[in-house]
């Protein structure tokens, strides 16, 4: 032990060590020669039979070297020494070198990020992986033939059947719709989302609230429910973090609400934007206010086992028979939350993964190509090395040594590349910032708040950075073991074997990768030229809180009234309200059926409903295929009417044409179809849009409109300006009415199309870095074979040999190199993209026309490439080339 | 030329230790040459192959050594043997006579 630890120390005496050796060496040696001196021999004798009796001097001093400290860190140190001493020395080399190993290693330790905080790490709760969602699958019905989304809410009557469930300890809702309230903060009154909770939910969750609790059961009563819990960051920012929070009283949308807790900082449920949670309280006493539904696992419980304990108790609640013509009970299963949240992007961010791999594959051949052509340099100083003695394995761990000091400074350099792409991935990749909006195919990477480039993400650098040094390192030392020892003194040997496979494979790698981006974009291209249905171009949204004891009729009068206003103020060339966005995710259903009473099992997929005003629709440009739209005569009292969308007019319900005819929708009263309307887009352009039906506001006015109201209002103007008029107008209307802007409606649009869209851009700037490098490649060992034929091309040169000839001649080897790295690509993407067919738009993996355009442009740019150095090479003055060695 | 003897690690150790021992401090060709000396042989090392047996025994601190100067007025790293050193030549001492035994004892019955 205690040698252990002399040695270890002496690692850092080094210097000192090694000089005290010297001098004692030196000592023993003079002690010596004084005795042969005075035994009688000559100086010289004396001072050689000195050093035969003590043996290689040099070799005693590798014994007590060995002796005192471990000798292979020392050699390791003095490795790296050299090896950095010679890197700086080709500067040039050495920063091409560093920046094609930053750009690939960077972009693997950005991914790896990615993937490290969204599938790896765990939700940030307690044990979060006894957290689940119910979801039922419907049960299918013969004229359902796209698949529906599982529906993940439960009504309350349902969570109290559930509460006594024994698999499950406890059973949650929360949310359901956007939520947000005005909050009388210290710095006046601020509009801030949050979300509604049963009394569980916090709880469930597993992490303690920093200051008081959270909610206890009875808080879910009307009456009891004026308490609330507030995030860490509204507490600091509205509250100015004060300390006698708790029990304070706030006014939340006029009503007085005392804080009972406050959570930690870092705490985000459901979602990063909810700032303060109220009891979940039912709007209305039916049945009908449902909320996501959330639970935890009992302890020892199968997902499996408790689905079917769930499926029983839901099955008892609804009282439905067993329909013997539709199947069975609900369908539920129990969904991991993590699973539910990042499945469905596990795929993608897979192929991403390998994306950024074989980037840093073509990176790494690339070094390993210049490391090549660069030790074939140092042929001579190796040779003589190894004639004198050093060890050939001595020698290849110096090679590789040096591999690893570059491919380490690459690493170095790559983590600032990745901080900076993760940089630009979060103002990138985050779509909309409203997570309220619940728009389809909303926030590109879920959890992308948690990414970042840590500890984990550095230790990863670090060791693919080392892996990779030694990948590529191991090219130039294999070579220096072979090969002759005599010939390596003579002349460059020719490793342009070697050379030519590593291009090959280089370009192979990177024709896959430009297939695969062909691919995504061609496939967004395809998805975002969808036509959605509307006109988005000139469409701005604004929303309009009303206080809460608003009455409907009082909610009507005001909306009309606030619309005429609007329409007449510059600029503005229609006005349109409704309770949601036109592509909120809100789900509202219904039947159309013929008779008054609800179906006792409700659809599998049952009819959008939307209650707009009757402008609304023309604004938002959606066309009218037949009959007429809603007119001013369609108000409270008169003859109800709904507009069908064509979807629905299709559907078997009807024969004959729609208009005139009179159904039961929402309500005990029938509407009549007075037109028939184009097919929005709802959920995203990639959803087949449904059934849907439009109701006038003033006939149907929304039970709870809790948020308030979106105006849509098309305009040529600024959105900004428009703002503040409709501000002002709106509070001289009703003083205390909140108006805020919420987005464009092409904002909207794009925000549904960001997934997609990030994913064909990641994909294709992969693929264009990869191209180039591969590319670069090529030229480079074309260039090196020119230079090292630069003699035989002379001579060819110098009996006559025209132009063209040389051309060809090197053509033909690049030509050769081209269509085999091409070939091979392409069966490799062939094999390969069916991995893709996820997240393909109507395109499928072996689409023609993408593979045509990929091979046809990288054949094109490897054919620009092979032209400079052949070119290059028709240009040789033979005379110089003859004479040069 | 008389057989040079090999040594094993161990027991050069234990020689060197019990040289100082007797001798009092030496350096490193002193001790050499004493050895030389009493062995009648010419043991089978090179002079420079003690040093790691001197490195190995001042790291667990049985020796110590120290830059003096000679007669002849040269200077010399002396070593001399610890108090530790002192314990563990007995220990291994007695380790070596009772392995000598063994292997004695062994010998003799197989003649």
């Amino acid at each position: 032990m205690r040698r252990f630890l002399s040695r270890l120390l002496n690692l850092f005496r080094g210097e000192r060590s090694e000089e005290e050796v010297a001098r004692e060496i030196a000592a023993h040696l003079a002690l010596l020669e004084d005795d042969y001196r005075r035994r009688g021999m000559t100086p010289d004798e004396a001072r050689l039979a000195a050093h035969r009796t003590m043996g290689s001097v040099a070799h005693a001093k590798d014994l007590h070297r060995d002796a005192r400290a471990f000798t292979w860190i020392d050699d390791l140190v003095r490795d790296v020494r050299f090896a950095a001493r010679l890197l700086r020395r080709d500067s040039g080399f050495t920063a091409v070198a560093v920046v094609t190993l930053a750009m690939g290693i960077g972009v693997n330790t950005a991914i790896f990020s990615v993937v490290n905080a969204v599938l790896f790490r765990p939700l940030p709760y307690d044990r979060s992986d006894r957290l689940v969602r119910i979801a039922e699958h419907p049960v299918a019905a013969a004229n359902v033939t796209a698949s529906v989304a599982p529906r993940i809410v439960i009504n309350p009557l349902e969570l109290e059947a559930l509460r006594s469930a024994r698999t499950l300890s406890r059973v949650g809702i929360y949310g359901g719709r956007p939520f947000s309230m005005t909050i009388a903060g210290d710095g006046g009154p601020t509009r801030l989302a949050g979300e509604r909770v049963s009394p569980e939910v916090l709880s469930m969750l597993g992490v303690r609230p920093l200051l008081g609790r959270t909610f206890e059961r009875h808080e879910e009563q009307p009456g009891s429910d004026a308490v609330a819990v507030l995030s860490y960051v509204t507490w600091q920012r509205d509250f100015s973090g004060r300390s006698d929070i708790l029990g304070h009283t706030v006014s939340f949308d006029g009503r007085g609400y005392s804080i009972v807790g406050v959570m930690p900082r870092g705490f985000e449920f459901p979602h990063p934007q909810a700032a303060f949670w109220v009891p979940f309280v039912p709007a209305s006493r039916t049945d009908r206010d449902s909320g996501v539904s959330i639970a935890r696992l009992a302890d020892d419980v199968t997902t499996d086992a408790a689905a079917v304990e769930v499926g029983a108790i839901l099955a008892q609640v609804r009282g439905a028979r067993i329909d013997a013509s539709t199947g069975a009970k609900p369908q539920i299963e129990l969904i991991e939350l993590q699973e539910e949240l990042v499945g469905p992007i596990r795929r993608a961010l897979f192929v991403l993964a390998v994306a950024v791999g074989l980037v840093l594959l073509i990176a790494s051949t690339n070094v390993a190509s210049l490391l090549l052509a660069r030790t074939s340099v140092r042929d001579k100083e190796i040779a003589v090395r190894i004639a004198i003695g050093a060890g050939r394995g001595r020698l290849m761990r110096q090679v590789l040594t040096e591999s690893v000091v570059l491919a380490l400074a690459g690493g170095v350099a790559g983590s600032a590349v990745a901080v900076g792409l993760v940089r630009l991935l979060h103002t990138f990749g985050a779509a909309l910032p409203r997570n309220d909006l619940y728009t389809a195919g909303g926030v590109s990477i879920p959890r992308l708040g948690e990414v970042g480039v840590d500890a984990s993400a550095f230790a990863f650098t670090a060791g693919v950075s080392v892996l990779t040094g030694i990948v590529f390192g191991i090219v130039p030392a294999v070579r220096q073991l072979r090969g002759d020892l005599s010939q390596k003194l003579r002349r460059n040997s020719g490793s342009s074997r070697m050379h030519s496979v590593l291009v090959v494979g280089q370009l192979a790698m990177a024709m896959m990768l430009l297939a695969g981006a062909g691919l995504l974009v061609h496939s967004f291209v395809r998805f975002a030229s969808v036509r959605p249905g509307y006109d988005a171009e000139g469409v701005v949204w604004y929303q309009a809180f009303l206080p809460r004891e608003r009455s409907a009729s009082q909610t009507t009068a005001f909306a009309e009234d606030l619309t005429a206003r609007l329409r007449s103020l510059p600029g503005v060339q229609g006005v349109g309200y409704a309770p949601q966005i036109l592509t909120g995710n809100l789900l509202r259903q219904t039947s159309v059926r013929t008779t008054p009473a609800p179906p006792e099992r409700p659809p599998a997929v049952g009819t959008d409903v939307r209650v707009v005003s009757r402008d609304f629709l023309s604004v938002m440009g959606v066309r009218l295929l037949e009959g007429r739209g809603l007119r001013e005569s369609d108000g409270a009292g008169h003859t109800r009417v709904m507009l069908i969308n064509r979807t629905l007019a299709r559907s078997d319900l009807f024969t004959g044409s729609p208009i005139g005819q009179r159904f039961y929708a929402m309500g005990d009263q029938p509407w009549e179809i007075v037109g028939i309307v184009e097919d929005v887009h709802q959920f995203g352009l990639d959803r087949a849009p449904g059934q849907q039906i439009f109701l006038d506001f003033r006939q149907a006015p929304s039970s709870g409109v809790l948020n308030g109201l979106y105006f849509a209002i098309r305009t040529a103007g600024s959105p900004t300006a428009l703002a503040a008029d409709i501000r002002r107008t709106a509070r001289d209307l009703d003083p205390l009415v909140a108006v805020s802007t919420v987005a464009t409606m092409e904002q909207l649009l794009s925000n549904t199309m960001s997934r997609r869209r990030l994913y064909a851009v990641l994909l294709g700037i992969f693929a264009t870095v990869a191209v180039a490098l591969a590319v670069i490649g090529l030229f480079g060992m074309l260039s090196y074979a020119v230079a090292q034929r630069t003699r035989e091309i002379g001579v060819r040169m110098a009996l006559g040999a025209p132009r063209k000839n040389v051309l060809a001649l090197v053509l033909r080897q690049s030509l050769l190199i081209a269509v085999a790295g091409i070939t091979l690509g392409l069966a490799g993407a062939v094999g390969l993209t069916r991995y893709l067919s996820g997240m393909l738009f109507e395109l499928t993996p072996l689409d023609p026309t993408t593979f045509v355009v990929a091979v046809a442009l990288f054949a094109a740019v490897a054919a620009l490439a092979s032209l400079v150095p052949a070119r290059r090479a028709t240009r040789i003055d033979p005379v110089v080339a003859m004479r040069s060695e | 030329m008389a057989d040079k003897v090999e040594l094993l690690q161990g027991t050069l150790d234990l020689i060197v230790l019990r040289a100082l021992s007797t001798m009092g401090p030496q350096h490193a060709y002193g001790l050499a040459a004493r050895l030389e000396q009493v062995a009648e042989h010419p043991l089978m090392l090179n002079q420079g192959t003690l040093y790691p047996a001197l490195v190995r025994l001042e790291q667990k601190g049985w020796i110590k050594g120290a830059w003096q100067r000679t007669e002849s007025n040269r200077e010399a790293k002396y070593y001399s043997i610890t108090k530790a050193g002192t314990r563990a030549l007995e220990k291994q001492a007695e380790r070596w006579r009772r392995l000598a035994g063994l292997v004695d004892k062994l010998l003799l019955n197989e003649s």
